[in-house]
């Protein structure tokens, strides 16, 4: 056995999680950013960058501690 | 890796704030890029900012009246947290920057958490929760509903918002009262320990943060430990600045990809890569 293999959670099970996990994990992030880019469009749709628009361009008296 | 991150959060911060016009005058941007907003906590009333503060946005969303899903701000964050997770926090925030560099500040003997960690990292997600979704939703200011985070925390919204168009603006100055002194106090506290403890707020409060590790496990992203290849001499976890173990290192939401851990691994084990990797494969 190497030395790297007496290291901290290097037991089989714990390796194979960890491999599982990886697969799990390895394209999560195409679900992830496909969701996002719908969710943005329906918020998009309802007009609710506009909102943020109005919010954003007057100075935020909460923000700055004054409101 | 160090100076090329210092070098990217300056860039970035001097990108996302040039609008230097507001700076001078005490007004803020009000063109058309504010319909967008920057990845990092950025306030909208900096007097500088070119986009608009994603936190600031989603409670905006969250302060219309009655209930409705802000599908704009999930889209955003499902986005930008699928790509970078907290890459964002590590490189592109403005305040992860101020806190970076009052960390250097070579007095006190540093530490990179506080005590009562474990407990203490859950803070974030009780002010995700509290003041910028429960309140945001049921705290109200007269008739209106009030952004919570912004109102009574974010220190981003003092020291870039605040601090400048006072200064420039004499109007807003004369209103200062006790709201401000409070979110004054709360910014030097948070300003101070920084220079003792490794990014307080990023670790403890921000809802920002909290958001984004949530994607750390899957974002594209990634600082991969290639464990068959580790010798566990422990110099990544001496590195990283919130003591991370390797097999944490990533996935782990307190992780901000700073990219310490893989500038001294002496196996060349730890590296950027945004796929899975085979042991034993060359990187660049």
């Amino acid at each position: 056995m190497d030395k790297g293999r007496q290291g901290r959670g290097s037991g089989m099970h714990t390796e194979a999680v960890g491999r599982g996990r990886e697969k799990r994990g390895g394209h999560g992030w195409i679900f992830g950013l496909l969701a996002g880019a719908v969710f943005f469009g329906i918020g998009a749709a309802r007009g609710e960058l506009s909102a943020i628009w109005q919010k954003a361009v007057m100075i935020c008296m909460e923000c700055i501690g004054i409101g | 890796m160090r100076r090329i991150r210092t070098i990217v959060q300056i860039i970035f911060t001097i990108f996302t704030n040039g609008y230097t016009y507001g700076y001078l005058h005490g007004k803020i941007y009000q063109g058309k890029l504010k319909y967008a907003c920057v990845p990092g906590l950025n306030c909208y009333s900096c007097p500088g900012a070119v986009a608009s503060c994603p936190l600031g946005a989603l409670q905006a969303l969250l302060n219309r009246r009655g209930f409705q899903v802000p599908f704009a701000m999930l889209g955003f964050f499902f986005v930008f947290g699928s790509i970078f997770g907290r890459f964002i926090c590590g490189w592109l925030c403005p305040f992860g920057l101020v806190q970076d560099l009052l960390h250097k500040i070579p007095v006190l003997r540093k530490r990179k958490r506080l005590p009562f960690h474990h407990i203490l990292k859950y803070g974030k997600y009780v002010v995700l929760v509290c003041l910028v979704g429960m309140g945001s939703l049921f705290l109200f200011g007269g008739f209106a509903k009030v952004p919570a985070f912004c109102k009574y925390l974010c220190p981003s919204g003092t020291l870039f918002g605040a601090l400048p168009l006072m200064a420039s603006n004499e109007a807003l100055r004369g209103q200062a009262g006790g709201l401000f002194f409070w979110k004054l106090g709360i910014l030097l506290i948070l300003l101070l320990l920084s220079v003792k403890v490794y990014r307080p707020f990023c670790q403890y409060l921000c809802p920002l943060g909290a958001i984004y590790g949530w994607f750390n496990r899957f974002s594209l992203v990634q600082v991969r430990w290639e464990r068959e290849r580790c010798t566990s001499c422990k110099a990544c976890q001496r590195a990283c600045p919130v003591d991370l173990a390797p097999e944490e290192i990533s996935r782990s939401p307190e992780c901000i990809r700073c990219g310490k851990c893989a500038a001294v691994c002496p196996e060349g084990c730890v590296h950027f890569s945004p796929f899975p990797l085979q042991s034993g494969r060359k990187h660049i």
